[in-house]
């Protein structure tokens, strides 16, 4: 990544690996996610794993030209709008949970990232699948407007109707990215925006103004949540959107401090803090590979990226890319201090909701040359359960091993369900 | 000013004696409302509501009602924070009617009549609020009643009743099966049919009629939308960690066979059908519900209706009131899961023997029972304070909890052979949970992370101490 070459290598190396996870009508494979894991069901899932993919298409079809990545962009529209429920959710959208549906802020990210794609679509001449915008109407009318908008707090809730007084700020950003992306579409902004506007103010009233934490905006609205500076990057892009639309200068100045506080958190290894307290220590580990590029994107799409960022991302990932094309999930989930010396195995096992987000920025630097990348399968040892285990995957499969050989975790990839889960 | 009586008059003109089919349609359409429009409601049409109210008949004609109009949305937080009441329509509905009555008069009344008095009066303000066109619902299920009287300033003679919430309807709920009037109805004197509910909140030991009727009922309680965290009733199950690994197991295993037929044994609310609809509606073949009454189906149907049109979902309906047989031919189903219900039966052998009935040879059984050596002690604190109200604690307390030994014995005795038993949510994670809380309070953070890593990891158990899990995952198979 360092070189222009090994760029395009790593593209095609990350092609190679996203093609071995397709399952029927998507994107399958174990989940792991901060709150939790979605190691049994492999299948299909329907959650911000589209961001990565879609804007990576998007940026490898301007680069490229290739009408490949627009086939691509079309297919993903037809597979997320076949996922839909009739109450405007979708199937297995909840990521580390599923399968679930209703996943927040999954589905309106994965929209989100859809509307962008689309636009990509109909600006190369092409059309967009018509059920695509009856998909949008139907979630955005119907689930994020008639059940999730908080009358009180005039934000966006999670859930249908509990925890009325409990929103998590990145949802409610990825729902305002949505609302804004379909206000353009239908051109119905005089009725849309109060809520946009309650949604981005209820961020402001979050962000500390002053502190160590001056310019971050936690986790959730409850007392003491803690800061994540990924999530709390993930709100960047909706804050510029809304102040450009509102012509309120509120939000751009939020952003830019938001932006402020999620540099602070950079760690000297490269990456960021993965958590960040009000009343103790900074949480340094896991680093979330697909995380940090998650942070770059988001300051990309919120035009607030400097050199810097690019650069600090491109020296995190370089040497973490593996012998299957994935890149390596996190670093230090075993050991919260960071003193593992061997790797969890969660640190290794490639996800694609995690994935994607790396996938994106990579095509974004992407030359428009071609890469080659030769797959072969990885090996490496890992730790199951504080003990030596290992982990292996090639083009068939992802297992786990004990240390005696027992397999713990099986995936034959292709297939909806893991064959053996034992972790 | 609009008089309910007046209304009422009109109604009844020209009709012998009370027959007002008006009246009738109208108790007939009234439903609990639990979405609502952002639309205000005049206070008009408020003022007339509550006329109706004035028109109940009260003990001793004392009319101590209070009603309290609360629109703002400062002062609902403030109602919830202090009843708990932590219902959403308490913050959807435009309007709320905090109901009071001055109780002070009464207070040793064997018959209860104050309360009486005022529930009068809310069904009379319910009924025309549906006259109205409006949507309301009662909730009468409010934690801390006291909290509302305080968030109102209401003074210490006057009692919380409970709270309607008003407001224009943004659903269209199904009707809920009702008793025939025969069911309800003597003359002279009570008839000597049994009891619906058994007096004891213990449901293995109910009749089987019992348990149906009360699942038949109970099922309606919570209405047909349901998410992930709702607090107020039981948390759509699929939510949790259990549902998540039950999901997994089914496919696991469904993927073991071609286009399996996949039979679940009384769902309830149908939360794993859903899951198995959701995530593997196109490997199975026909999917079974089987329930003890039509209702139950008629429930689960209502509620999938919003999300999905179940293709391959057969509803069953045990046939004899008094016998359990799964209405299904011999050896007909490949698949069959069974989450904690064989807790409700005491002898879960019939039970048992119909599931090896219906099951194929070389069919599987995903059985999950309650463990009896874990320590539930939620379930003994609410024991001791009494605190058991049969309905939101379906489910996680008083049914029978098993011990391993017995159940595998049982097993075994119908004919099925144990392939493998996991531990659900061992007792390690309380444990953890508990110095992790320790490690945080001496600000041993790092410790305190790992432990909460460790136990976020801990939830499935196949070492010998699964037998200290909350849950016990059986696989069990007719050969």
């Amino acid at each position: 990544m360092k070189s222009p070459d090994s760029n395009e290598n790593a593209v095609a190396g990350m092609e190679n690996w996203i093609a071995t996870l397709r399952v029927r009508n998507g994107y399958g494979g174990p989940s792991i996610g901060p709150d939790g894991d979605s190691l049994s069901y492999c299948g299909t899932a329907f959650d911000w794993r589209y961001e990565g993919f879609l804007d990576g298409c998007a940026a490898l079809y301007r680069a490229t030209g290739q009408a490949d990545y627009l086939d691509r962009i079309e297919r993903d529209l037809r597979a997320i709008c076949s996922a839909q429920l009739l109450n405007g959710t979708f199937r297995n959208s909840w990521f580390d949970q599923n399968p679930y549906e209703g996943g927040m802020p999954y589905e309106p990210a994965l929209l989100a990232a859809a509307c962008r794609a689309r636009t990509v679509l109909t600006e190369s001449g092409r059309s967009a699948p018509a059920e695509f915008d009856r998909a949008l109407e139907l979630f955005v009318e119907t689930r994020l407007l008639n059940e999730l908008w908080n009358r009180l707090l005039h934000t966006f809730n999670d859930w249908l109707q509990s925890r009325f007084e409990y929103y998590t700020p990145h949802a409610v950003a990825a729902a305002i990215e949505l609302l804004m992306d379909y206000a353009d579409l239908t051109e119905d902004w005089p009725r849309l925006k109060p809520y946009v506007i309650g949604a981005a103010d209820s961020l402001l009233t979050l962000q500390c103004s002053s502190g160590s934490l001056s310019g971050g905006i936690p986790l959730s609205n409850q007392r003491g949540s803690a800061f994540s500076p990924a999530m709390a990057a993930r709100c960047a892009p909706a804050l510029i959107k809304a102040a450009d639309k509102t012509g309120q200068e509120k939000y751009r100045q939020a952003a830019v401090a938001l932006a402020d506080f999620v540099r602070r958190q950079a760690q000297p290894g490269g990456g960021f803090a993965f958590l960040v307290f009000n009343d103790r220590p900074v949480r340094q580990f896991p680093i979330i590979t697909g995380a940090v590029a998650d942070i770059v994107n988001s300051f990309e799409r919120a035009g607030l990226l400097l050199p810097n960022d690019t650069e600090h991302l491109e020296t995190f990932l370089a040497g973490k890319q593996m012998e299957t094309g994935a890149f390596i999930s996190a670093v230090g989930s075993a050991d919260p201090s960071g003193r593992s010396a061997l790797p969890d195995w969660r640190d290794i096992l490639p996800c694609c909701g995690w994935q994607d987000k790396i996938y994106s920025f990579l095509a974004r630097q992407h030359n428009g040359r071609q890469g080659t990348f030769q797959p072969a399968e990885v090996r490496r040892p890992v730790r199951v359960r504080g003990r030596c285990g290992e982990y292996i995957e090639n083009e068939n499969f992802m297992c786990i091993l004990n240390r005696v050989g027992k397999t713990l975790y099986l995936w034959e990839k292709g297939s909806k369900w893991a064959g053996i889960c034992l972790l | 000013m609009f008089r309910f009586s007046e209304h009422r008059l009109q109604a009844c003109e020209g009709e012998t004696g009370l027959k007002s089919a008006t009246f009738y349609d109208l108790a007939h359409r009234r439903r609990s409302t639990r979405l609502f429009k952002d639309k205000s409601v005049s206070p008009e049409i408020i003022r007339r509501i509550v006329s109706a109210a004035i028109e109940a008949p009260s003990s001793c004609n004392r009319q101590l009602w209070h009603c309290v109009v609360v629109t703002e949305p400062a002062v609902k937080m403030r109602m919830n924070k202090f009843s708990s009441a932590e219902q959403s329509y308490l913050y959807d509905a435009p309007v709320l009617l905090a109901v009071f009555y001055d109780c002070s008069l009464e207070n040793h009344n064997p018959c209860k009549t104050p309360f009486i008095t005022a529930g009068m009066a809310i069904y009379a303000m319910l009924l025309a609020a549906e006259e109205e066109g409006l949507g309301a619902i009662y909730l009468g299920g409010i934690r801390n009643p006291a909290g509302i009287a305080k968030a109102l300033n209401a003074p210490p003679w006057l009692t919380n009743v409970g709270v309607i919430c008003l407001g224009h309807k943004a659903d269209d709920p199904p009707c809920p099966p009702r008793r025939p009037v025969d069911e309800i109805l003597s003359y002279e004197e009570c008839d000597s049919k049994p009891a619906h509910f058994h007096a004891d909140i213990r449901p293995h030991l109910w009749t089987l009629r019992q348990l149906a009727d009360f699942r038949d009922k109970l099922i309606w309680y919570k209405g047909i939308h349901i998410d992930g965290l709702t607090l107020h009733a039981d948390p759509d199950a699929r939510f949790s960690e259990k549902y998540r690994y039950l999901t997994g197991r089914i496919g696991m295993l469904c993927a073991q066979y071609e286009k399996p037929s996949v039979l679940d044994i009384l769902s309830l609310n149908g939360a794993l059908i859903l899951q198995m609809l959701n995530t593997c509606s196109d490997d199975i073949g026909t999917l079974y519900a089987y329930e003890l009454t039509p209702g139950t189906l008629e429930y689960m149907n209502a509620y999938f209706k919003t999300l999905i049109r179940p293709e391959n979902l057969q509803g069953i309906v045990n046939e004899d009131p008094d016998t359990l047989r799964i209405p299904l031919p011999d050896s007909s189903v490949d698949l069959i899961t069974c989450y904690e219900r064989l807790e409700h039966f005491d002898d879960p052998a019939p039970l048992l023997r119909e599931i090896y009935r219906v099951l194929k040879p070389g069919g599987k059984v995903l059985a999950v029972v309650s463990n009896r050596f874990y320590p539930h002690l939620y379930r003994y604190k609410r024991m001791k304070k009494r605190k058991y109200a049969l309905g939101r604690n379906w489910n996680r307390g008083p049914e029978r909890k098993y011990n391993p030994r017995e159940i595998e014995a049982c097993f075994r005795a119908t004919g099925f052979t144990i392939d493998g038993m996991t531990g659900l949510q061992p007792v390690e994670r309380k444990i953890l949970g508990v110095i992790e809380q320790l490690c945080k309070k001496f600000k041993r953070y790092n410790r305190a992370d790992a432990l909460a890593a460790r136990s976020e990891r801990m939830y499935t158990n196949r070492t010998v101490s699964r037998y200290l899990c909350s849950s016990l995952a059986y696989e069990i198979s007719r050969q």
